[in-house]
């Protein structure tokens, strides 16, 4: 909302330090988010009040002229000016030479120079709107009011302070002037100046010309109904136009303006219905007025000239013919003021939040009226609108009131005081207060409080809708009060007892361990494409298991909750290659989202973590430059290792399948048995669809269905203290036996405590279909020193045992 | 047949042998050659016996004196051949400038970092650390958290909806935050309550350099009989000090979340300019860095959730980890965080 000071004033004294009130205000009620300074350049010595003493022409340019204007300086000073509208007598702005303003021209900060156009000097300006920096206006100079003090500095005169503040949605009645001056009144200590209320009244009462019916009190709880007559529309006086533009709303004429007006200074919405129009469609009678739900079919031409179709519960304000205006969020255009309107029912009442908010959000008609609605505003508030708007119609447009505005107040709702133990506010507040400071502190804010054995009973004031219970009235004390008194202790209670989070933490040790084996972890957007997913899910998949669609996005890049990592984590590589970077090794530990395969399983879609890893680009030399040789499986593989073990983890690598890796280059992950991931080099044409053009190695881990396999204690096993005798066995084996198959098979010996594979050979020397393997195997016994003749032995068994089972044949 | 000359030739043979021995290992050999179990020498000590006693006792002196001179030589010269291969060791062999091999060097996402940094403290505090569902259901998110849906409240979190409506349970959304999940943890736990709850949170809303459609939080809960604002106060007091250095101080100032009540704004000095420097590009002069938004359990909340709200009182507070580990990194774009550079990866 916006809070031009000046307008404040009136009501309230304001602190000359605007930036520490601004804070206070901040600090207790509602955020200041902006601060602007109208006039705020205009130096008072330079910029004042001038009153034009002649307007002669230029003796070389028709259009220009020469005005004399005195500024309160010892003598007037002749400049020249341009503007169509200058006259004799006019008030105006005046700037001297050297006086900061914007160009007129180029709209940009500028100071005044003295000039000499056509042999004339002029060392002075007449200003334009534009020029003051208060408006696009640049069409003629602006001019003051006739009692505008001359010579008075500009800044004093017409400059102002102008607060945006942002209120909190519960604060209903801060959404007013007079509202914030209550505030500022409780902060500062200050006296409310409230504005004047009374009016005249004239002929037969309003309910002679008006009846009012509220179908549902539930939806409407007061309905006030003001007739006017009299009313000469027209123009707004300046004062009135000037405070609607500083809180950003546009002049249109003195009977919307007052409703505006009064919306803004009390926050009351208004609306002006023609009594005319609405006496035309009741056949000449009294309209008769009722506050309804819309039934199906009807429909309205509101004020911004859009045929309506009402949905049946939208709430309207109906007459004997039908709809009449949206309450509370539009008008409509038949019964709508104009020029010719002499007489009007003036509306000031009471909508529930609720349906306003659905129809002003379902019409996507949001207004000044429809939020303030919507917060939830005081049927006390309709009385005080209804008599201050009818006061200004009198004074700015002639009305006369009919005595005894109609008033439809089925259920006034009685106030519930709150009770509130000095216990309980200390307890919310951590605040130790003085019974005479909680009294003074919510009796400035406006309620009345009365002391009971244990505290207080409150009774809030009926403009604070947001406190109903005894945690509202803490916060109306504590904030008050400053939240720097608060002291600053820690929890003293029991600790509650520890539950373990097994997949959380598995998650975290993973990270750690995948780090900690050199790769860098990233993280990417939960949201895709589908055209992204087809990349690397294979259609079936995706039919089957549709992922979860969003419903309204911001662009198509946000569509699909993602049901894999794959696609994010080739598209980082793909960003990195294109940045250049020789070797890109990354991993994501994140969640996957998997709409239910049955609604048994309840209502939320199935969120597993996963963990994923690609790796792209060259190994590095010595020196930590790129080498020669390529990023590959087994550089996966590797780090896929250090991580598992690093978890205590002991895993098989099969060969296996997978619609987005290679054939032939990719291995299962298989932990007690069963599989828990994937790794392999992406096929071609996958990561073709990403633009990469060199190998990738991919890998994925289902944590889920790694997590029964980690086990939570890890058992020492003792240390082996007798020596060992190391041997190597050197085997020729077809190329379909597994390596791995081979040194389990050795390692499988009792007396074998290490068996590793060390070379590996296909070549010249070996016939075709096979190939040569060295194994490094450590022979030693739990209890006793092996000697070298039973490891030879051993060895002997273990070559015959592979030349059986495998067909490989020692060298 | 040996005698005293001989012993003195051999002392001078050996001895010239002695110096020319030029590593370990040539003077390894000397030593068995000369003195060991069959070296020349001790076959001279052993051939004594066979003397007659008036040679025997000179021509022993004299082997006894020539063995003990060897051997004093012999750890000399092993002395100087130390010497000089330390000499030659610290030469100056290494250039120490040039790199080390390099090791692959991993490292977790700075957000990740910064994330365990806020978990660390609190779970030193005695909270433990749980996670929720990213995909929520209306209610929890919002209804149950006192934000319904005519209410102008909802507009404080735009939102990210499913068609999905699985039957009865209400609409499918993106949490815009990870305050559901004080509701879920209420439904299954009594109090006391100490929990932090980190996670992806979602909002409908454009990017720019301080605004994220994904973002992680952390939502902090206490919920036990006695706890006060002065209790909130200090728990993020301390939280923030931890993450911004031990002289820092706290702001409060009043705000609204309809989950709490009363509700606060809580804000950090200034770590880069003590709060001093009107030009200073982190705080922009204004001497306060928000960092999170807090304020006590809303009765109706403990309410619905089975507890007795006239015995119980609790607080609850939520802060962003990118706006957090933006200030601490000096990251000026959110942007940065989900791009996944490794070039701006690799530098945390």
């Amino acid at each position: 909302m916006l809070v031009s000071l000046k307008w404040l004033r009136e009501y309230v004294d304001v602190p000359e330090d605007v930036e520490a009130f601004s804070r206070r205000l901040t600090m207790a009620s509602a955020e200041v988010e902006g601060l602007l300074r109208v006039g705020g350049d205009w130096d008072p010595e330079l910029v004042r009040v001038g009153r034009v003493l002649a307007v002669e022409p230029h003796p070389r340019a028709d259009r220009l002229r020469l005005a004399t204007v005195d500024d309160g300086a010892v003598a007037p000073l002749r400049v020249i000016c341009g503007a169509p509208n200058l006259e004799v007598g006019q008030r105006v702005a005046f700037a001297r030479e050297g006086a900061r303003i914007v160009d007129g021209r180029t709209g940009e900060a500028a100071v005044l120079a003295r000039a000499t156009i056509r042999g004339v000097e002029s060392a002075g300006m007449v200003l334009s709107e534009r020029e003051l920096g208060l408006s696009e206006e640049h069409e003629g100079i602006l001019v003051l009011p006739r009692d505008a003090p001359v010579g008075e500095p500009l800044t004093g005169y017409l400059g102002d302070v102008v607060l945006d503040v942002h209120v909190w949605p519960n604060r209903a009645d801060l959404m007013s002037m007079v509202g914030i001056a209550r505030e500022v009144a409780a902060l500062e200590g200050g006296e409310l100046r409230l504005p004047p209320e009374g009016h005249g009244e004239a002929g037969e009462p309003a309910s002679e010309a008006v009846s009012i019916r509220i179908a549902d009190p539930e939806l409407c709880s007061r309905y006030i109904g003001a007739v006017i007559e009299g009313i000469e529309v027209g123009p707004s006086p300046r004062w009135m136009q000037e405070r609607l533009l500083a809180a950003g709303m546009r002049p249109i004429s003195n009977v919307v303006d007052v409703t505006n007006y009064v919306l803004m200074e009390l926050g009351q919405p208004l609306h002006a219905f023609d009594l005319d129009r609405l006496e035309q469609r009741a056949g000449g009678s009294a309209p008769r007025i009722e506050v309804r739900a819309a039934r199906r079919g009807e429909r309205l031409l509101t004020l911004d000239g859009e045929h309506r179709e009402l949905a049946p519960g939208m709430l309207v304000i109906a007459d004997q013919a039908g709809p009449v205006a949206l309450a509370g969020v539009m008008g409509g255009a038949e019964t709508e003021v104009t020029e010719s309107t002499t007489r009007i029912l003036l509306e000031a009442a009471r909508f529930q939040p609720s349906s306003i908010r659905t129809t002003s959000v379902g019409l996507g008609l949001r207004s000044e009226s429809s939020t303030r609605f919507e917060r939830g505003l005081s049927p006390d508030l309709c009385g005080a609108g209804a008599a201050r708007a009818t006061r200004l119609l009198e004074e700015v447009a002639g009305g006369s009131p009919r005595p005894g505005a109609v008033d439809a107040y089925p259920q006034p709702p009685g106030r519930a005081p709150i009770e509130v133990s000095r216990q309980r506010l200390e307890t919310v507040t951590g605040l130790v207060l003085g019974e005479g400071e909680v009294e003074q502190l919510l009796a400035s804010l406006g309620f009345e409080v009365l002391r009971r054995d244990a505290g207080f009973v409150v009774l809030p004031p009926w403009w604070r809708t947001d406190v109903a219970i005894a945690e509202d009235v803490a916060e109306e004390v504590v904030r008050l009060a400053g939240y720097d008194r608060l002291p600053a202790t820690t929890i003293r209670g029991r600790v509650p007892p520890h539950e373990p989070q097994p997949l959380v933490e598995l998650r975290e040790r993973m990270r750690d361990a995948l780090a900690a084996a050199g790769l860098r972890e990233g993280i990417s957007y939960s949201l895709t494409t589908r055209e992204v997913l087809e990349r690397v899910l294979p259609e079936e998949e995706l039919q089957r298991r549709a992922p979860l669609r969003l419903a309204n996005t911001l662009s198509a890049e946000r569509e699909l909750m993602r049901p894999t990592l794959r696609h994010a984590l080739l598209e980082v590589v793909a960003r990195n290659l294109r940045a250049g970077l020789p070797e890109i090794a990354i991993f994501e530990a994140a969640r996957v989202y998997l709409a239910r395969e049955r609604a048994s399983d309840g209502p939320l879609p199935d969120e597993r973590e996963q963990v994923a890893g690609a790796l792209s680009g060259a190994a590095r030399d010595r020196w930590g430059m790129p080498a020669e040789r390529s990023l590959d499986f087994f550089d996966a593989k590797g780090v896929l290792e250090a991580a598992l073990a690093e978890l205590g983890v002991e895993c098989r690598y099969e060969p296996g399948e997978d619609a987005v890796l290679l054939a032939g280059r990719t291995a299962r992950l298989e932990v007690g048995g069963s599989p828990v991931g994937v790794v392999g080099e992406v096929h071609p044409r996958v990561r073709g669809a990403f633009d990469i053009e060199q190998p990738v190695i991919l890998f994925e881990i289902d944590l889920g269905r790694l997590l029964p396999h980690v086990s939570g204690r890890r058992l020492a096993r003792p240390v082996l203290r007798f020596p060992a005798v190391e041997q190597d066995l050197a085997v020729i084996a077809p190329l379909s036996v597994p390596a791995e198959s081979l040194r389990a098979a050795i390692a499988r010996s009792p007396l074998v405590s290490e068996a590793r594979i060390f070379d590996l050979y296909t070549g010249e020397q070996v016939p075709p279909g096979m190939r040569s393997l060295a194994f490094s195997i450590r022979y030693q016994a739990p209890d006793r020193t092996l000697t070298g003749e039973e490891a030879r032995l051993e060895q002997e068994r273990i070559a015959g045992l592979l030349a059986e089972e495998f067909g490989a044949r020692q060298r | 047949m040996s005698s005293v000359e001989e012993v003195e030739a051999a002392l001078a043979e050996e001895r010239a042998a002695l110096a020319g021995a030029g590593d370990e290992r040539a003077l390894e050999e000397w030593r068995t050659r000369v003195l060991g179990r069959s070296g020349r020498l001790t076959a001279i000590l052993r051939s004594l016996g066979e003397r007659p006693p008036e040679l025997r006792r000179e021509l022993g002196r004299a082997a006894n004196q020539a063995k003990a001179a060897l051997e004093r030589d012999l750890a000399e010269r092993q002395r100087e051949l130390a010497e000089r291969e330390l000499a030659a060791l610290s030469a100056g062999s290494l250039d120490v400038t040039l790199p080390g091999r390099p090791r692959p060097r991993g490292g977790l996402h700075p957000i990740t970092q910064t994330l365990r940094e806020i978990l660390a403290v609190f779970s030193e505090m005695g909270f433990a650390s749980v996670e929720g569902p990213e995909v929520e259901l209306d209610r929890y998110n919002f209804d149950r958290l006192r934000i319904p849906e005519d209410h102008p409240a909802r507009d404080m979190w735009d939102t990210f909806w499913f068609d999905e409506e699985p039957s009865g349970a209400g609409r499918l959304l993106l949490r815009t935050h990870t305050s559901p999940m004080q509701i879920r943890y209420m439904e299954r736990h009594e109090p006391p309550i100490r929990i932090v709850v980190p996670g992806r949170c979602y909002r409908y809303e454009a990017t720019d350099a301080t605004h994220e459609w994904m973002m992680q939080q952390v939502e902090v809960l206490a919920v036990d009989e006695g706890i006060s604002m002065a209790d909130l106060k200090g728990t993020l007091w301390e939280c923030a000090r931890r993450l911004f250095g031990s002289g820092r101080q706290v702001l409060l100032r009043n705000s609204y979340f309809p989950f709490v009540e009363p509700g606060v704004e809580l804000a950090v000095d200034c770590f880069a300019c003590d709060g001093t420097d009107p030009a200073c590009t982190v705080c922009r002069g204004s001497r306060w860095l928000e960092i999170m938004g807090a304020g006590m359990v809303h009765p109706e909340i403990l309410e619905a959730s089975g507890y007795d709200s006239g015995r119980y009182t609790g607080f609850a507070a939520g802060m962003g980890v990118e706006r957090i580990a933006m200030l601490r990194y000096g990251v000026e774009d959110i942007r940065h965080f989900y791009q996944n550079d490794l070039r701006f990866l690799s530098q945390f």
